[in-house]
């Protein structure tokens, strides 16, 4: 029964995958007759027609752009399913796999940080504002985040960077693309990818901070109305062992899908914070490729970024059923 | 002749009909919105949000009135990169000179519109596919819902930056392409509320009596869940505002028309921040936080007019600072059996609010630190208001 | 000894509304060992009530007042909140009324179980354990107890039923979870609220047997909070019945049933079915509780009461002491009973 629905489960993610697949791919090539023509070279005086054809093709083999659409989707599928995202058209024609590694440790270092720290800090936050509901601390989350859900993340990274970074200089406002280059895991290497990194990070958590804080507070609120709160009271127990053992560990189910959704979106959300302080990140790397019409690394990054979303999408319903036990798999939400 | 004028007067009675039909319906919508104002104006937050909304349109529609200069009009351009002066209230941009001020008055045009229009088209579509998937069920819904599942995993704002690079920039490429993307939550939302009607009584009624399904779906489900609909638009077009910010901050919006979040992006790439300008920065930036806090202002009072559970607890403040000490000994006294009860009297002022009615039926009471009076009579924070009144 | 003894209770809640006056001021004395019926249509305050002689109510919003509360002779009026830790549970405790919503979906049975005798049952566990590894001994000896717990209130594989999560047992089984959980410590006093009523008659009957053959058998007090008569009649000693926050009539059990003397308490007889029934059809209270915060001026009773009279509208009648010890709060008690016979 169980296993059954993870094949099942597996089965509908990897489908999921293929359609995923098949849009990233026809796409970006809507009304685009010849994807390659711009990378054709004038035609020259002396050069027949037939000879310029030759070098056209020669050019669309080069960039895999050969056959009709659909020959290349085939041939496309058939590279992915060997792990293959293809060649870059940058310079250097890189493989499309070496620039999603290059570039992928730089937005996790974000995006990992902000989660972790939005994740920490807004649990702890929310219980005390549940704990003291009604009180400042409460209210003052409450105000916090009917600004702070307003407040677009490049509007507070712009005025981070305007304010921190230019008026008072206590953080750098761009990123020092030398912490790229020179990167060798040594102590001041890894210090100044923190200083780098602190104002992006600051400025995605801030938001992020106040939304699980404020998920948390109501969670942990209505779990405390419930009665089973009362039973664990009347049975004596101490406040902690309520709040530690019963309150929190309901509340926390929430938080659970809340998390599993920011997971999902690690990779692509921190496109126009990476642009702001010129990071060299997966949003960066998506900006260049869509400017130059690079299209295997285009749809290689989307490619390996719903892959990354669908995996976390999969892992967070197997954790929450572990959690809950009332959610058995299988059953339809 | 006579049967012609006949089939004239027949033709000429049907098209009435037909109007007064659309008439009626026209007026119900019209009376829905209007019920709907008034709910919300008697909401706190929800009057904030009209109140904002109401002048951000009125600087979208009068603008040209409004506005000292034309931002569009090249002749209308000073001195790049002023400072703030009475000729130009906010300055005006390091790149082309224009007014700052007037921009951030035609700003409100291009965010305001991108956001309803498309708030708008996804109400329609994810009501729509939301309902069908809800009630039709079956392969309608494993369709629809597999659909929702596939959007949902394909990054946006990457997908949506393609769109736009191959569909080009103009409004409508950008209402479609963020309609097309937008509307799974509010299906999702929509869809298991129907699923929850749809096993009401009243509908099973409705059904048992011969109510074809579309009359129970434009009679019963639909107005079952207009609130909930309303509330999510509001919600989705301020994240269709911001969407729009970010997409023209990363100059992927439309080049021609002027908007906030190419006001910023041009700010940062001129430099507004070397040369100290933070006017350029900060007032765009507030038109973005105005016009995405009114609209979630709207929809998180909906919410809160919706489900009454929901309730902060912060208004209850206001009203125990009445309740002062001699009153509630009054009350106390009043429960021995010797002395006289009258009627009624222990009703405050606000007692025949449906709100009140509503917490009591819910049994919701939520804290307050005005009254801390403990189980042995014991008084700590009741004596400060007994001092000040 | 009695087992619990409350004087003049007085619960409001102030709301956005309006004060809510829950409860008016009542006494409730239950002796060792015998079994109190609290009997009232819902939204009369006996669940309020039971939950401010537990000192579970929380203030604010709720303000409680009370003269005399007192669990076997100890005056519990005056705990904080942590002395009350050391009480509930121990000394009282409390069986709920929905099963389903008050166990802790996420957790197992047995563990629930388990954290009573870890809360309370700390110093006899170390009388009897050797000194060395303790914490791993108060465990396996909670779970030993639980499963001791479990058997007593008749579940079968108890050791099975551990690990069981609340959603995967039976309703009649969830509640007799909770009836373990209540006797766990041996208390000296249970408040039963509702016990039965979310069960089916069947099984409500199982639940009363097992309640009522451990309050006897452990010697324990029992105050049974009910809005069902029939339930009553074969649990309880005593019976209070409650209207609008107050107490209106006070008797035995075979009193109240073979004389009812308040209207109210004829009403709520009336609408039980029996066997030897003759009438042709119910007898109903007309009209409705009225709202906790619209009660109508003299006596709350008045509005639904066939026997009024104008001093009934006017002046609330006291809680008048009969002998033998019944309570009545009714201007016209007598000249109802000259009138039935």
């Amino acid at each position: 029964m169980k296993t059954s629905y993870v094949i099942k489960r597996i089965l509908l993610t990897i489908f999921i995958f293929f359609i995923v697949v098949t849009l990233c791919f026809f796409i970006p090539r809507i009304g685009v007759t010849d994807p390659a023509s711009r990378y054709y070279p004038a035609q020259s005086a002396g050069m027949t027609d037939e000879v310029y054809e030759e070098i056209k093709e020669d050019i669309r083999i080069q960039y895999g752009l050969n056959g009709t659409t659909f020959e290349q989707y085939v041939r496309y599928l058939k590279q992915l399913f060997k792990g293959d995202l293809g060649i870059s058209y940058q310079s250097g024609n890189p493989k499309v796999i070496d620039c999603i590694a290059e570039c992928l440790p730089w937005t996790l270092v974000l995006s990992v940080t902000n989660l972790l720290i939005s994740l920490i800090l807004g649990i702890i936050i929310g219980t005390m504002a549940a704990w003291k509901r009604g009180r400042w601390q409460d209210k003052a989350l409450l105000n916090a985040s009917t600004v702070t859900t307003a407040l677009p993340s490049f509007f507070i990274a712009l005025l981070l960077s305007f304010y921190l970074g230019f008026e008072l200089e206590l953080f750098p406002a761009y990123t020092d693309q030398n912490m790229v280059t020179g990167f060798d895991w040594s102590w001041q290497a890894i210090s100044t990818v923190m200083y780098n990194a602190a104002l992006p990070i600051f400025s995605m958590a801030i938001g992020g901070i106040v939304s699980y804080g404020q998920s948390t507070r109501n969670s942990v609120i209505a779990v405390s109305g419930d009665e089973f709160i009362l039973t664990a009271k009347a049975k004596g127990l101490s406040n902690n062992r309520v709040i530690y053992g019963h309150t929190l560990r309901n509340a926390m189910l929430p938080i659970v899908t809340q998390f599993g959704m920011n997971i999902s979106g690690l990779i692509g959300g921190a496109v126009v914070i990476e642009k702001i302080f010129n990071w060299n990140g997966m949003g960066t790397l998506f900006l260049t490729a869509n400017s130059n019409n690079d299209y295997p690394l285009m749809m290689g990054i989307m490619i390996f970024m719903s892959a990354f979303a669908l995996v976390a999408n999969l892992l967070t319903d197997f954790v929450y059923s572990l959690l809950d036990p009332r959610v058995t798999l299988g059953e339809k939400r | 002749m006579k049967t012609i004028q006949g089939q004239d007067q027949e033709f000429a009675t049907k098209i009435l009909s037909v109007l007064k039909k659309i008439g009626i319906t026209c007026l119900r919508i019209l009376e829905g919105i209007w019920s709907f104002i008034k709910k919300l104006w008697k909401h706190k937050q929800g009057r904030v949000g009209l109140i904002i909304v109401a002048l951000l349109v009125f600087c979208a529609v009068f603008a040209p009135i409004i506005a000292p200069y034309n931002p569009y009009d090249v002749t209308q351009r000073a001195e790049k990169g002023l400072s703030p002066s009475w000729d130009h209230l906010l300055g005006t941009s390091i790149t082309t000179g224009q007014d700052i001020f007037s921009m951030l008055i035609y700003g409100a045009r291009s965010s305001l519109s991108i956001g309803l229009i498309t708030g708008l088209v996804i109400a329609v579509l994810g009501s729509l596919l939301g309902i069908a998937a809800g009630y039709i069920g079956g392969w309608v819904d494993t369709i629809i819902m597999r659909i929702v599942d596939i959007l949902l995993v394909i990054p946006t704002l990457p997908l949506v930056i393609v769109m736009t690079n191959v569909l080009g920039t103009s409004y409508a490429v950008i209402v479609l392409v963020f309609a097309a993307f937008g509307w799974t939550g509010l299906a999702r939302v929509i869809r298991s509320q129907v699923m929850l009607i749809k096993n009401a009584n009243y509908v099973k009624a409705a059904e048992l009596i011969g109510a074809s399904k579309w009359y129970i779906m434009w009679r019963h489900i639909l107005p079952a869940v207009s609130n909930l609909l309303i509330m999510s638009t509001a919600l989705t077009s301020a994240g269709i505002m911001v969407a729009e910010a970010g997409l023209s901050f990363l100059g992927l919006g439309n080049p021609e028309a002027v908007s906030w979040g190419k006001m910023l992006a041009d700010a940062q790439s001129s430099g507004a921040m070397l040369f100290g300008h933070w006017w350029s920065i900060l007032a765009p930036g507030i038109g973005i936080f105005l016009a995405v806090f009114s609209f979630m202002r709207i929809g998180l009072a909906m919410e809160e007019i919706l489900n009454p559970r929901m309730r902060k607890g912060s208004s209850m403040v206001k009203v125990f600072k009445h309740l002062n000490n001699k009153y509630l000994e009054e009350v106390f006294a009043s429960m021995d059996d010797g002395s006289k009860l009258k009627g009624e009297y222990a009703t405050c002022s606000i007692n025949e609010t449906p709100e009140g009615r509503e917490m009591l039926a819910c049994g919701e009471y939520a804290p307050s630190e005005e009254v801390a009076v403990t189980a042995n009579g014991e008084e700590s924070k009741r004596k400060e208001d007994d001092e000040s009144a | 000894m009695k087992a619990l003894e409350v004087k003049n209770l007085k619960v409001v809640f102030p709301t956005e509304a309006g004060i809510v006056r829950a409860v008016e001021g009542i006494d409730i004395e239950i002796e060792q060992g015998q079994c109190a019926a609290i009997v009232g249509e819902s939204g009369c305050g006996k669940s309020v009530t039971s939950l401010a002689v537990m000192k579970l109510l929380s203030t604010p919003p709720a303000i409680v007042r009370v003269d005399k509360l007192e669990l076997g002779g100890v005056d519990i009026k005056n705990l904080n909140d942590k002395q009350m830790q050391k009480v509930r549970g121990k000394d009282i405790s409390m069986v709920f009324q929905d099963a389903l919503t008050a166990l802790n979906p996420v957790m197992p049975i047995g563990k629930q179980i388990d954290e009573i005798f870890l809360a309370h049952g700390k110093l006899n566990f170390q009388a009897k354990e050797g000194e060395e590894n303790k914490r791993i001994n108060l465990k396996k000896e909670a779970k030993k107890r639980t499963i001791e717990a479990l058997k007593l209130v008749g579940i079968s594989d108890a050791e099975l039923r551990y690990r069981a999560y609340p959603h995967q047992l039976s309703g009649g089984m969830r509640q007799r979870v909770l009836i373990a959980m209540a006797f766990a410590c041996n208390p000296n006093l249970i408040i039963a609220d509702e016990p039965t009523t979310a069960l089916d008659v069947t099984i409500q009957a199982q639940v009363l047997d097992i309640l009522k053959e451990l309050q006897i058998k452990q010697k324990t007090s029992l105050m049974l909070i009910t809005h069902d008569l029939s339930i009553v009649m074969s649990m309880a000693d005593e019976i209070y019945v409650m209207y609008c926050g107050k107490i209106v009539e006070r008797a035995k059990t075979r009193d109240l049933f073979v004389q009812p003397l308040h209207p109210y308490t004829m009403g709520l007889l009336g609408s039980i079915a029996r066997l030897d029934d003759e009438r042709g059809r119910f007898v109903q209270i007309p009209l409705s509780l009225p709202s906790p915060m619209r009660k109508p001026s003299g006596c709350y009773f008045h509005p639904r009461c066939s026997f009024a009279t104008e001093k009934c509208k006017e002046d609330m009648p006291p809680l008048e002491k009969l002998d033998d010890g019944r309570c009545i709060r009714c201007w016209n008690y007598r000249e109802i009973q000259n009138a039935k016979k």
